[in-house]
């Protein structure tokens, strides 16, 4: 026959484990709210730190701002100011020395060929590409070529202006849209009057 | 404090305690915590878009003080073409013709030749659109009659060009007369650079002077410093 005699309450009993259910509800409920509040300090640092940074950054900007302002200024009035320059600098390369064109002009022409007027017209007008003002200059030249070579004479000054400076750099295009008879009364039948026409080169303001 | 022995009512303590601890963590999160997130967020944006307005504000301040000695190079250089070579037209009391008869005529007396100076007027060079900026340099055009020889048009023209390296013959027409065949009637249009605004050059010469002045410098130098 067994015979069971109880000590202690069932209420009374307690674990002989050093883990059990009890322990671990104490101690998490010190380490639970500590570890909370350990990371809500963290956090509240952290905003702290950033504040901090934003102030000093802020500071920083108000010094700064008006320097800012004042170095755009200027830098706006310095381009200004360039692009005033580069407008005066453009005239000198939108332009052609033409005592150096009339020059190389009195080389060119061969000695049966006698020139009778000149003209040179300018058009002011705008790059197709920028956009930008530019000169497109023609030559226009009027004369008269005696002697059975009249139209030699005509063929090589046309070369001339062609290919030899200073109008080969210079010129685009040269045309001879007049070639005729010498209607003069005076005139043999071998010679002939020419137009030549130049078209120079843009030259652009910029 | 003690708990009470009875288990509904210990339980009903733990519940009690366990909605308050919740409320308080509830209103710990959402009520300071999370804003307190949220305005850090807002400020570490609001920092890093400092940084950079500050490094790009650095940068304007560096070319600026790099710019200064090129500006004032710049603003010489304009003095010096327009106002002291003279390459600018400048009228008298709101004339042109006479100054620019007085240029002609200084070369055409180099060359004993005699020059009738016209006025064509003041034009303006062609621009992109209407709405663009404005230029500030206008055309003024004259025109030149004479007879001479060709070899004393090419000499008076290179008096002119060389004269003025802006100036530009925009037009020329060169007759043979029958009767002085070594004669020719001559004509040429000149274009010089005008001011579209006659108060930029004393602008240009004030901002050349305030740059200079030991005010410019110093602004300069406080931008060095920062």
């Amino acid at each position: 026959m067994n015979l069971r005699v109880d000590l202690i309450l069932e209420s009374e009993q307690r674990s002989g484990s050093a883990v059990n259910v009890q322990s671990i509800k104490r101690i998490g409920s010190v380490v639970g709210p500590a570890v909370a509040l350990l990371l809500a300090a963290v956090l509240v640092w952290k905003f702290i730190r950033v504040q901090h940074e934003y102030r000093i950054l802020s500071d920083e900007w108000d010094m700064t701002e008006p320097q800012r302002e004042a170095a755009d200024t200027r830098l706006k009035a310095f381009q200004v100011n360039a692009a005033i320059l580069q407008e005066i600098e453009g005239w000198e390369k939108a332009r052609i020395a033409w005592h150096g064109q009339i020059n190389g002009l009195i080389r060119a022409v061969p000695a049966t060929v006698q020139l009778d007027t000149l003209r040179v017209n300018q058009n002011l007008q705008l790059t197709a590409n920028k956009n930008v003002p530019a000169r497109a200059f023609v030559m226009d030249l009027r004369g008269k070529a005696v002697g059975g070579g009249a139209e030699e004479s005509v063929r090589q000054f046309e070369q001339a202006l062609e290919n030899r400076e200073p109008f080969k750099s210079a010129v685009d295009s040269v045309k001879v849209p007049v070639y005729a008879a010498d209607p003069s009364k005076d005139a043999d039948r071998n010679d002939r009057i020419f137009g030549i026409t130049c078209s120079y080169k843009q030259k652009v303001f910029e | 404090m003690k708990l009470p022995e009875d288990r509904k009512e210990r339980t009903k303590i733990y519940v009690l305690i366990g909605i308050g601890a919740a409320f308080v963590l509830y209103a710990t999160v959402f009520g300071v915590l999370r804003p307190l997130m949220r305005n850090r967020g807002e400020k570490i944006a609001a920092i890093e878009e400092l940084s950079a307005k500050l490094q790009a504000s650095k940068t304007k301040i560096d070319q600026m003080n790099k710019s200064r000695g090129r500006n004032i190079e710049t603003l010489s250089r304009i003095i010096l073409l327009a106002d002291e070579k003279g390459y600018v037209l400048k009228p008298r009391l709101g004339n042109y013709l006479l100054s620019a008869r007085d240029f002609v005529e200084k070369h055409a007396g180099e060359l004993n030749l005699e020059a009738e100076v016209r006025e064509v007027g003041i034009s303006q060079l062609p621009q992109a659109s209407a709405g663009g900026e404005p230029r500030s340099l206008n055309v003024y055009t004259a025109t030149v009659n004479a007879e001479c020889g060709l070899h004393d048009l090419i000499r008076l023209l290179e008096g002119i060009e060389k004269g003025n390296p802006y100036l530009c013959v925009s037009g020329m027409s060169v007759a043979g007369q029958s009767k002085n065949p070594a004669s020719h009637a001559v004509s040429f249009q000149l274009q010089w650079p005008v001011w579209a605004d006659l108060s930029r050059l004393e602008t240009i010469k004030e901002n050349l002077r305030d740059l200079r002045s030991p005010r410019g410098r110093a602004a300069a130098k406080t931008g060095e410093e920062t």
